[in-house]
């Protein structure tokens, strides 16, 4: 069963309109919510009156901060108030840090009374400094959260070898200083929820998240009631990307059900987000700024990297410590680097937050690392797939935080298979002998050029969490086993998961495809399977399916009908890193890729066109192959916005572009000409059947694979995303392009 | 080709409605609630939604006929074919097709701190235009008035280089020059008063040998509001260029003709050098904001790159 | 507020409602027919997900008002599968991987099939130019490309 594209589960539904999101679920007598955002990035409330808002015919019930049992949330940090506003039991919580900050949620017969309530509610605001920038927020004039000592929350280091002997010995040095931007995930399906009393008396929730226990642990912390009365259920999620890790509408709505009850209502409630409240309410990938210098010998070999990242974490800490943590080792990419210097910094301040985001900290990270590689092989006169080739970790060799990675290191292999894939010819374009020369560059203002990179990513949560996943694989039938049904809590956000979890267990069992049914996010049914994000999903649930078929089978030879297996499974345990050098364990396994560009640039208008995508994607043994060409095709071009389309644009706290027609993701005639899969699987030692995680890694070394493409057309180096026609054309000017005016 | 339109119509728009043609506009602004008042839907408006053509081959387009119709109408495309280059150029398709004429003249500015609750901009009852100050790119490099972002209207643009005219009901004919000012008043987005209704745009009669070229600037391959667009229109007679016509927009917060450029061309050969030459004139008399002075050579590239389409020799 | 008794084709069956004039279609089809297929991504005619027939031309169902659709023939994706049998477009997207999220989706099938019914045989570039009004966030496009090929290669 595996290593077939079986036809997704969920398409048929997805095809004919019936699957349901959480919009689109229907129940009688609905009430309906609307949130107030404060629209304040940095502001104490003084007053708030609902009185005229209260008296709107058809409003129920307006709650407020005070409402809030343990007014809290977040997912590593209990930082974020669940709204803002007077008279909570939490202190400081009448500060609104973001304009995004919730200060009431209105509940009303329709939507047009709890909307027309909301823009009764007056509030008076004490106005205090908006801290947008994070080298200005690292000096601590302004605390955002007044009860922290400062801004910087959350510093790493690396403190390995002897930095002055590292530099003796290059003969090269690159100094450079880089900044990325944040990128808001864009889903197609705006945050949406319905929540009611289930028939145990649950406060439930349907919503689109990835993880549902954590949700539910969430709300059942803020409400202060045991999670077994809290119910979370999943239907079908309109992608995630991340975006979907933190809590939107989940504690909010459970808040509105709690309180109907008390109010003796027995309605459902729902609440639909504007795209605008999706962008404004809702975390970011980082924006990063890092400045750093490599070291190399003349052979090529790395002697040093010093680095110092500021990480924007924004208002409130949704993961910004994980994901700086991801940022802070991947900065020295996957390579042998006897000598490092490394400090990485998250800071508050009052933009929107930083969060999760396909490759968690890695883009940034990789960014950085691969274009100081691209840049050394130019200073050294090396082939970039060289240089990578003499640098890249091998097994047992200490990584940066001098440790060996985990056996299974397929870096060489990835970067070796896509650079002799690209080496084939392509539409007739003329191959030059090695791989990242000039193509013959257009006579008036098309310039080509091609560009490799790189990159490393970890698989599952670090860092020393508690990873796990449980299964429950139900064997059923008399003589033969008739019907498998696997109970799992892990979300398909569009991904497939479902569709590749029942793969795995039929070939765990030796069934066909079709006698395995799913139960599938429902914290009624299922247990605790993890989130599905860091690339862990399927390697995670692969394991637990494994165990619980295996006990399954057991109980079925002892003739137990139905036999029931239960497993939890644990990967070996991570650390965190050591607060004065780094040195630790702290990854349980990763993934690995390779991907080389082409690129026409025009250099004029500033225009960029990607002709040609190779990506070669270890996934260590293709569950199902599809699907994963599928998140190959999707994460490149995610990633092709990210590196120059999308441009997320604020005013003092404020977004200023939360729609389609001003941000802008790549739409159909913006995708790459061609893309190629390369589906390497070289198994992870760890992985179930030896899959590794793949789905964030193709996203991450296309920026810097672009901006290396870009050097080779123009002769510039580009160090700031986006590469908006804007930024390019200025860019090439101000570095005084030839024949460019 | 006048058309009364009921008095209570103009009254209901006066006071604090707003009038809706294909409403892909309006609906955005309902929502984001920068237009609240009733709504008055004209789309229906009888004898609004026909291309006319006259005894002496020019069109009449009424302003309901949608963007859509413009751009794929084989007699537009062979009389004006700029203008259904750029009525197929712009939004998408499905905008397109429901997009009115009239509606695509007379749309509000797309500035983000005009549609931004935040903000209160001269357009919005304030004193201030945010998109001054800041880091906006997609500012004006012809700064004409208080209000600095650019007008948004591509077929605007497109019938400035037509000369072409509009009936406002009631009023008269108004030239497109007219319809837009001179930019000064950072208040409004068109002259027409609340109540005014534009009912048809008037074409000249088609020049048979023209030649048009329509070039958007766009960060997006497509879908995006432009940042510097230009529409080119060119008669070539015996190796001379006898007629031209140069509409950008993306650059100023009215659409702009310009003239220079255009008389830089004429009864010029229209090689290499003479493109080259006249594209230059494009930055003449502008005067850039901090953030857009790259921009100038955007429009410059642009309107180059908009001749060079239609320069049998470069 | 006044509302409007309307009547209309929709998915081939003739249909009433009773709607304020301030109703979109979107909100018609999916507050008061209670057919959600058709999706609601951004209520600006910016995505797509909201794409409907309207007399064979596609149009995104948040801009048009419902009273506007008085008289008129609507298809929405729940009308393209006939007898319980797919449409050519429907089962190729299932087959080639065209849906991830599935929130597109309803959109990209209305957009590509009012590309078939005009030119039955497309080419890649027609297929493009005919959904660049359908954002898509998972899939990066190729799958939905391929998925309209094909279809338009079986019918």
């Amino acid at each position: 069963m595996l290593g077939k594209s079986i036809f997704r589960d969920d398409a048929h539904g997805k095809v004919t309109g019936s699957a349901l999101y959480p919009g689109d679920i229907e129940k009688d007598h609905f009430l309906h919510a609307k949130l107030l955002f404060t629209g304040q990035p940095h502001a104490r409330m003084i007053r708030m009156d609902t009185a005229a808002a209260e008296a709107v015919p058809g409003v129920v019930c307006i709650l407020k901060a005070e409402d809030v049992p343990v007014n809290e949330h977040g997912l590593v940090m209990l930082d974020q108030p669940v709204m803002v506003g007077l008279n909570s039991k939490k202190p400081f919580s009448d500060v609104s840090r973001w304009e995004g900050d919730r200060a009431a949620m209105i509940v009303a017969e329709t939507e047009e009374a709890a909307a027309r309530a909301r823009d009764l509610i007056e509030i008076e605001w004490e106005q205090l400094p908006v801290v947008t920038s994070p080298v200005e927020a690292m000096r601590d004039e302004t605390i955002i959260h007044g009860e922290e000592p400062s801004n910087v929350y959350k510093h790493y280091r690396i403190r390995k070898g002897e930095m002055a002997a590292g530099w003796a010995a290059a003969d090269v040095i690159v100094e450079e200083t880089y900044q990325v931007p944040m990128q808001e995930h864009a889903y197609l399906q705006p945050e949406a929820g319905v929540s009611y009393i289930d028939e145990e008396g649950r406060v439930t929730v349907e919503v689109a998240g990835q993880w549902t226990h954590e949700d539910q642990t969430l709300i059942a912390h803020a409400l202060d009631i045991p999670k077994e009365q809290v119910r979370v259920i999943y239907p079908a999620i309109g992608g995630a990307f991340g975006g979907r890790e933190d809590m939107s509408v989940q504690i909010v709505l459970a808040l509105a059900s709690q309180r109907l009850r008390e109010m003796g209502i027995n309605r459902p409630v729902r609440i639909q987000w504007t795209r605008e409240e999706s962008v404004i309410g809702h975390h970011k990938r980082h924006a990063v700024t890092i400045h750093t210098r490599w070291g190399a010998a003349k052979t090529g070999e790395l002697t040093a990297i010093e680095v110092e990242m500021i990480l924007d974490a924004g208002s409130y800490n949704c993961t910004s410590n994980k994901v700086l943590g991801n940022a802070h080792l991947t900065v020295a990419g996957p390579y042998r680097i006897p000598n490092a210097h490394i400090d990485s910094y998250a800071v508050y301040t009052n933009n929107c937050p930083g969060g999760a985001f396909r490759g968690f900290g890695a883009p940034q990270g990789c960014f950085v690392a691969e274009s100081q590689m691209n840049k050394l092989a130019i200073a050294l006169g090396i082939d970039p797939v060289e240089l990578r080739l003499k640098n890249v970790l091998r097994e047992g060799e200490a990584s940066i935080t001098d440790t060996p990675l985990p056996a299974g290191i397929s870096i060489k292999t990835v970067i070796e298979q896509c650079a002799d894939k690209f080496e084939e010819p392509f539409s007739g374009a003329q191959v030059l002998p090695r791989s990242f020369q000039s193509l013959p560059a257009d006579p008036k203002a098309l310039r080509r050029g091609r560009g490799f990179a790189c990159a490393l990513k970890n698989i599952g949560f670090s860092f020393g969490f508690p990873e796990r996943s449980e299964a429950y694989v139900e064997l059923r039938g008399r003589g033969e086993i008739d019907r498998v049904v696997v109970r799992h809590a892990g979300a398909d956000v569009g991904q497939g998961a479902h569709t590749a979890f029942k793969q795995m267990v039929a070939e765990a069992v030796g069934v066909p495809y079709e006698k395995v049914e799913g139960v599938f996010s429902d914290t009624a049914y299922t247990g605790d399977s993890g989130s599905a994000s860091a690339s862990r999903l399927t390697w995670m649930t692969g394991n637990a399916i494994r165990g619980a078929v295996e006990k399954a089978l057991t109980l079925w030879k002892q003739e137990e009908r139905p036999a029931v297996g239960f497993f939890r499974y644990q990967p070996p345990p991570t650390e965190m890193l050591d607060d004065k050098t780094g040195k630790s364990n702290p990854n349980i396994t990763y993934g690995y890729v390779a991907e080389a560009v082409d690129v026409t640039v025009d250099i004029e208008t500033g225009h960029i066109t990607i002709d040609r995508v190779v990506c070669a994607n270890d996934v260590g043994r293709a569950v199902n192959p599809n699907l994963i060409e599928g998140q190959i095709e999707g994460a490149v071009v995610q990633a092709f916005g990210y590196a120059v389309t999308e441009n997320l644009q604020s005013k003092n706290g404020h977004i200023l572009n939360p729609r389609f027609s001003t941000y802008l993701i790549p739409g159909i005639r913006d995708v790459p000409q061609k893309v190629e899969s390369l589906i390497i699987e070289e198994p992870d030692p760890q992985g179930p059947w030896g899959v590794r995680g793949m789905a964030e890694m193709p996203f991450i070394p296309l920026a810097p694979a672009i901006t290396a493409a870009l050097y080779d057309a123009t002769g510039v180096w580009f160090n700031e995303l986006p590469l908006t026609p804007g930024n390019v054309r200025m860019r090439l000017k101000n570095t005084l392009v030839p024949d460019l005016t | 080709m006048s058309l009364i339109i009921a008095q209570n119509i103009k009254e209901t728009a006066n006071t604090n409605g707003e009038l809706r043609a294909g409403g892909t506009d309006l609906q955005e602004r309902r929502r984001s609630r920068i237009s609240a008042g009733p709504i008055i839907d004209i789309r229906r408006l009888q004898g609004l939604d026909q291309i006319e053509w006259q005894a002496d081959g020019s069109a009449v387009i009424g302003a309901m006929v949608t963007i859509d119709a413009v751009a794929n109408d084989p007699k537009i495309q062979a009389a004006y074919p700029g203008l259904a280059k750029a009525a197929g150029g712009l939004a998408t398709p499905q905008i397109r097709l429901m997009g009115t004429m009239g509606g695509a003249l007379l749309q509000h500015t797309r500035c983000p701190f005009y549609r931004h609750p935040a903000y209160n901009c001269h357009k919005n009852g304030g004193d201030e235009c945010f998109a001054r100050d800041g880091h906006n790119p997609n500012g004006v490099v012809f700064d004409l008035g208080p209000c600095v972002y650019p007008h948004p209207a591509t077929l605007g643009m497109a019938l400035l280089a037509y000369e072409a005219e509009v009936d406002i009901d009631g009023v008269g004919r108004r030239s497109i020059d007219e319809l837009y000012g001179d930019g000064s008043d950072p208040t409004r987005d068109h002259t027409l008063e609340p109540g005014q209704i534009l009912t048809h745009i008037h074409l000249l009669p088609p020049i048979p040998q023209e030649k048009a070229a329509y070039f958007r600037s766009i960060s997006r391959a497509e879908a995006e509001w432009p940042i510097v667009e230009c529409l080119v229109r060119l008669v070539i007679s015996d190796d001379q260029i006898t007629f031209a016509r140069i509409g950008v927009g993306g650059v100023a917060n009215i659409p702009l003709r310009l003239e220079n450029v255009e008389q830089a061309l004429m009864s010029q050969s229209p090689g290499r050098e003479t493109v080259e030459k006249a594209a230059q004139l494009a930055a003449a008399g502008t005067n850039p904001l901090p953030q857009t002075v790259d921009k100038v050579r955007f429009l410059v590239n642009t309107v180059w790159h908009t001749l060079e389409v239609l320069s049998p020799k470069s | 507020m006044a509302v409007h008794n309307i009547t209309f084709t929709l998915n081939g069956e003739a249909e009433a409602a009773v709607v304020p004039s301030h109703m979109t279609l979107l909100q018609m089809l999916r507050e008061e027919i209670v057919m959600t297929g058709t999706k609601n991504g951004c209520a600006a005619g910016e995505c797509g997900a909201c794409t409907v027939l309207l007399n064979g031309e596609p149009v995104n169902s948040c801009l048009v008002l419902a009273v506007e659709c008085d008289g008129q023939t609507l298809v929405t994706v729940e009308g393209l599968a006939h007898d319980r049998q797919l449409d050519p477009l429907q089962q190729a997207l299932i087959e080639i991987g065209g849906v991830q999220c599935g929130f597109c989706t309803p959109g990209v099938l209305i957009s590509a099939r009012a590309l078939l019914d005009r030119n039955p045989h497309p080419t890649k570039a027609d297929v493009q130019a005919a959904l660049v009004g359908n954002l898509c966030r998972c899939t990066g496009y190729v799958r939905i490309i391929d998925g309209v090929l094909a279809a338009a290669e079986r019918a």
